[in-house]
């Protein structure tokens, strides 16, 4: 932002300096009369506006000023910004943009939409055969509300063929879930952080509404200082009268998965169970179907069919349950969801509060349970060290930019760097809206800003999300009620006891869970299959780049993920301990093997070798594992020089450079298929390689099996 | 800078009609409301009122500039250069899109204009001249073309002075070059256009942004002209006709066929670089504020 020059006074081909409103001048009876008129005919004829409705359609029809609306979930914003928008087409006004992470109009918010004879069409990931028949449309005039995510508001293609072509004033702005532009709110997104500068250039006279129900006063005020301090504040009560707020301990997964078998069936109607990580969705939405529960796995990897697949079951009640990251949330409006669980504790309290205020909105009783396991503090910290980038990692990255004389694709980057692609990925994106980088056809380079890594900022925000993470214990053991501890964090002056959670009223769902149940859950997560997939490219610049068919390996089995809490960490253990493998744990790899039956089957095995003599351990599990499957092993493979620790490196092409050239195949090698043996597999380049040299030295198909699997 | 469905206003028109009235009092007007005021036949005020509509689109244009460091500078803001109001009046561009050191735009400057085929004699001339600029303190104004241009910006950087670059196209490639990023991001340069960033060569435009480095420049030395025909020509005597700036013309090796005949219609004819930078001898318009600057009594 550059602070010598005043963005408000640019708005124009020619310069303007202090803008005014020109008001409409309107009775504010005549207005009101006119608003509850489109609100009959858009609801039915009974409908009466909820509290501050109709004050924030006179904030934008008249006053048209900057508003931020602080309510819960279903006090009606969509009617708010329809009936505003039907009001301001009505005198010849432009369309309505909202910004919006909604990946679709609810069904309620398109039969309000036709109601009012407005036009309202989306633009986003999930509908891009239609964008075209959009935008003509756009250009056209022929659109009312258009509804764009915020990484289409950014896309720079998007902006220039479309967004500044449109001929019509923009009559009213929306920034849904507004709580995303703030550094001190629960969820931070970058791309929402280009909006207040877009609204910057924005004259006064372009009505703003901002939407939320999660701001407490420190993000209200980091808003108001961001959209300007002429902010209107309208908030209202985030009681949800209908909740009942509960809280269980249980350490074990097992435990937990045990609980949700028992109790999910008595809770009310169909729900959302929500879980911090991806793999947790699956393996819960798993196990519920095993036990005749019908759920669906549901985050930011189900693809977008998928997901509005997901969502219309839900809505239908055609689902028990989802099982979701907070990739379900926002905009999803169900108002018969009669549940929220919790399988692991979100890291803030505001947080929670927004994904458990979804339930019971046309509910007289909805249930909130927040179960607590023993692995959430771990799943914090690496959502807290990975939110943003290293310091060293992104000055490297903008340095690299800066001495290339051309754009750099993020493989070249990754080839530079040590960075996970993940990471590299976000990396970038962050650089990109600091304005360091930007993009040029699929490619990155420096742009002409001064930037310097804002370390302030990163302290920041990791120190409040410590805060967040404090309250969120203390709300899990506190001792007074619970709805006004999270009302509190919301500064919601109104904020009183609920009567209804379990401090307030006494605990529920605490039966003793059944043993076999819990036994059974334990059992189901050691029996979830820990696939080893094969490469399919070799990395970047390393000759041709597919490995081809006849050099890749077959897809392999783990017992195991390391650190898992079960056989995982007692694999952990015994490396590090520099012990021989036990028994058990090889009784179980064996057994493993037998169950998976790779075909064709495996006639001999060979194994990883170390150079390191005084730890033979995975030449012994090979041994063992050979006598239990009766088949020989065959030490073909040795290590011609040493390696550095895989988990070091941290892209591909670090660690293939790293294990390349570093084995040997000796001959002669047997011709039927195979397993290949290791005791902890990580980046799989050292299986990639050599299996692709046993193929070629004429073995059969190359299985890779390990005791565990690194995670990440 | 947008698809003109609607063609903004030039310079002349919008000049005198900011003066009639305050463009702040335009929004929220209808047709006739706004022709009534700002004295306006109606088709022009349809006009007018088209060019208001566009406040979103342009909002997000400058925004998206903003992001890839494009500043937007009008005669309101504190950083555009008074010396082109000053001199230019109705023609000062209402608009400058720019990258880099805005401060820059304040200090001294020395432009070194010429045709893009410079003999190497004229490029010694020019290059002499902007490690002269340099090294005194000024800043090196020119147009980034081609020839006398470049060799003149080249020679500022080497010498570890400023450059102030005026563009008549493409601000939007210029900045994607990795050696003037560089220069950008060390603070050593600020290049600018009154045209769009994303604008294509047209002659008119380069006529047009020559005018603008005469009215930057507290002196202009033209390196080489063509006579009666050529950019540098249609710049230099358009300069002289209106008197915005101090022109000095090369008159030795070097020199194109058109320079004496600019020293006969009033250009300083030097042939020795010495006193280039020299305040007393040549006669300078500056307002008070840039003499005190340059330490002269005016």
């Amino acid at each position: 932002m550059s602070s010598t020059v005043d963005p408000q006074l640019k708005c124009l081909d020619f310069g303007l300096s202090q803008l005014r409103v020109s008001v409409q001048h309107m009775a504010a009876s005549e207005l009101r009369e006119i608003a509850e008129g489109h609100l009959r005919a858009a609801l039915g004829p009974t409908a009466e506006f909820r509290d501050q409705q109709f004050t924030a359609i006179e904030a934008v029809v008249s006053r048209r000023g900057r508003t931020l609306v602080v309510q819960r979930t279903g006090w009606g914003k969509s009617a708010v910004y329809f009936i505003a928008t039907r009001m301001l087409r009505d005198r010849g006004s432009g369309p309505t943009l909202i910004i919006s992470p909604l990946l679709a109009l609810m069904r309620d918010q398109i039969d309000m939409a036709s109601r009012l004879g407005l036009r309202a069409q989306t633009i986003n990931s999930s509908n891009r055969e239609a964008w075209t028949a959009v935008e003509e449309d756009l250009l056209k005039d022929r659109v009312d509300v258009l509804i764009i995510s915020p990484e289409r508001l950014h896309n720079e293609d998007f902006r220039v063929r479309l967004l500044e072509r449109v001929a019509r004033a923009t009559a009213l702005f929306v920034v849904d879930e507004a709580h995303c532009i703030s550094d001190w709110g629960h969820d931070f997104r970058p791309d929402y952080r280009r909006i207040p500068r877009v609204l910057e250039f924005l004259p006064p006279s372009v009505p703003v509404l901002c939407t939320t129900a999660t701001a407490n006063d420190r993000v209200v005020a980091d808003i108001s200082q961001q959209l300007g301090d002429e902010l209107v504040l309208l908030r209202g009560s985030l009681d949800r009268e209908s909740l009942r707020l509960h809280v269980h301990r249980l350490d074990s997964q097992a435990a937990r998965l045990a609980w949700l078998a028992t109790w999910l069936p008595t809770l009310p109607g169909s729900g959302v169970i929500y879980c911090l990580t991806i793999d947790d969705t699956r393996r819960v939405a798993g196990w519920l179907t095993s036990r005749g529960i019908s759920a669906a796995a549901y985050s930011g990897d189900t693809k977008n069919v998928g997901r509005l697949e997901i969502e219309a079951a839900l809505r239908e009640n055609q689902l028990k349950a989802v099982v979701a990251t907070s990739a379900l949330g926002m905009g999803y409006d169900k108002p018969d969801l009669g549940f929220v669980v919790h399988f692991q504790s979100p890291n803030s309290p505001i947080a929670y509060y927004q994904q458990v205020g979804r339930a019971g909105r046309a509910l007289d009783q909805a249930e909130a349970i927040l179960l607590i396991g023993s692995e959430d503090q771990e799943i914090w910290d690496y959502f807290t060290s990975t939110a943003f980038p290293p310091q060293h990692d992104a000055e490297a990255a903008v340095r690299l930019l800066e001495a290339s004389d051309h754009p750099l694709r993020m493989t070249e980057i990754e080839r530079a760097l040590n960075v996970r692609p993940t990471r590299l990925k976000s990396m970038l994106k962050l650089l990109e809206v600091e304005g360091a980088i930007m993009k040029s056809d699929s490619a990155w380079q420096r742009s002409v800003r001064p930037w310097t890594f804002d370390r302030d900022r990163v302290e920041r925000v990791t120190q409040q999300r410590i805060i967040e993470q404090d309250q969120m214990r203390a709300y899990a053991v506190t001792d007074e009620c619970r709805m006004k501890f999270l009302r509190e964090r919301l500064d919601d002056p109104a904020a009183v006891a609920c009567g209804r959670c379990d401090n307030c009223v006494g605990e529920k769902f605490t039966a003793p869970l059944a043993v076999e149940l819990v036994a059974s859950a334990a059992d189901f997560l050691r029996r979830q299959p820990v696939t080893i997939e094969p490469r399919v490219y070799w990395p970047a610049g390393s000759g041709s780049s597919r490995i081809s068919a006849d050099c890749r390996l077959e897809p392999g089995r783990a017992l195991s993920t390391l650190g898992d809490g079960g056989w995982g960490s007692q694999v952990w253990e015994y490396k590090q301990g520099g012990m021989p493998f036990p028994d058990s744990l090889i009784d179980a790899l064996a057994h493993l093997v037998h169950k998976w039956a790779p075909d064709p089957t495996p006639q001999w095995l060979t194994y990883v070798p170390t150079l390191r003599t005084d730890r033979p351990f995975v030449p012994d599990l090979a041994k063992r594992l050979g006598v239990r499957l009766s088949i020989p092993v065959v030490g073909c493979v040795s290590k011609i020089r040493h390696t550095q620790p895989q988990k070091l490196m941290e892209n591909s092409s670090q660690q293939f450079s790293n294990i390349n050239g570093a084995y040997l195949v000796q001959p002669p090698v047997p011709p039927g298929p195979m397993l290949l043996v290791d005791d902890v597999v990580d980046s799989r380049w050292t299986m990639t390689v050599i299996g692709a040299a046993l193929r070629e030295a004429g073995s059969g198909p190359v299985f890779p099996v390990a005791l565990a699997k690194a995670k990440g | 800078m947008l698809p003109a469905q609607v063609k903004p206003l030039a310079a002349r028109e919008f000049w005198p009609l900011a003066r009639r009235m305050d463009p702040a009092k335009m929004l929220g007007l209808d047709v006739t409301e706004l022709a009534r005021e700002a004295g306006l036949a109606l088709g022009e005020a349809e006009r007018v009122l088209q060019l208001l509509d566009r406040v979103t689109a342009v909002a997000l244009a400058l925004e998206r500039l903003e992001q890839a460091g494009i500043w937007t500078l009008t005669p309101e803001d504190d950083g555009y250069p008074a010396r082109l109001v000053e001199r230019l009046g109705d023609s000062a561009p209402p608009l400058l899109h720019g990258v880099g050191e805005v401060r820059l735009l304040d200090g001294p400057g020395l432009g070194i204009v010429g045709s893009r085929d410079v003999t190497p004699d004229g490029a010694a001339v020019a290059r002499q001249a902007a490690e002269q600029a340099a090294q005194g303190g000024w800043s090196v104004v020119s147009g980034a073309a081609r020839g006398v241009d470049q060799q003149a910006m080249s020679s500022a950087f080497d010498a570890g002075g400023a450059v102030i670059g005026v563009l008549a196209e493409a601000l939007s490639r210029v900045v994607r070059r990795p050696d003037f990023r560089k220069a950008v991001l060390d603070g050593n340069v600020v290049f600018l256009t009154p045209y769009a960033p994303e604008a294509g060569f047209s002659p008119a435009n380069a006529m047009g942004r020559n005018k603008v480095i005469y009215a930057l420049s507290h002196r202009v030395l033209v390196v080489c002209s063509d006579k009666d025909k050529g950019g540098t020509w249609a710049g230099a005597t358009e300069a002289l006709r209106a008197g915005w700036t101090d022109v000095v013309v090369w008159h030795g090796p070097g020199e194109g066929p058109g320079n004496t005949a600019l020293a006969a219609r009033g250009a300083t004819a030097v042939n020795d670089l010495t006193g280039l930078l020299a305040t007393k001898s040549l006669a300078l318009q500056v307002t008070k504020a840039h003499a005190d600057q340059l330490s002269l009594d005016v």
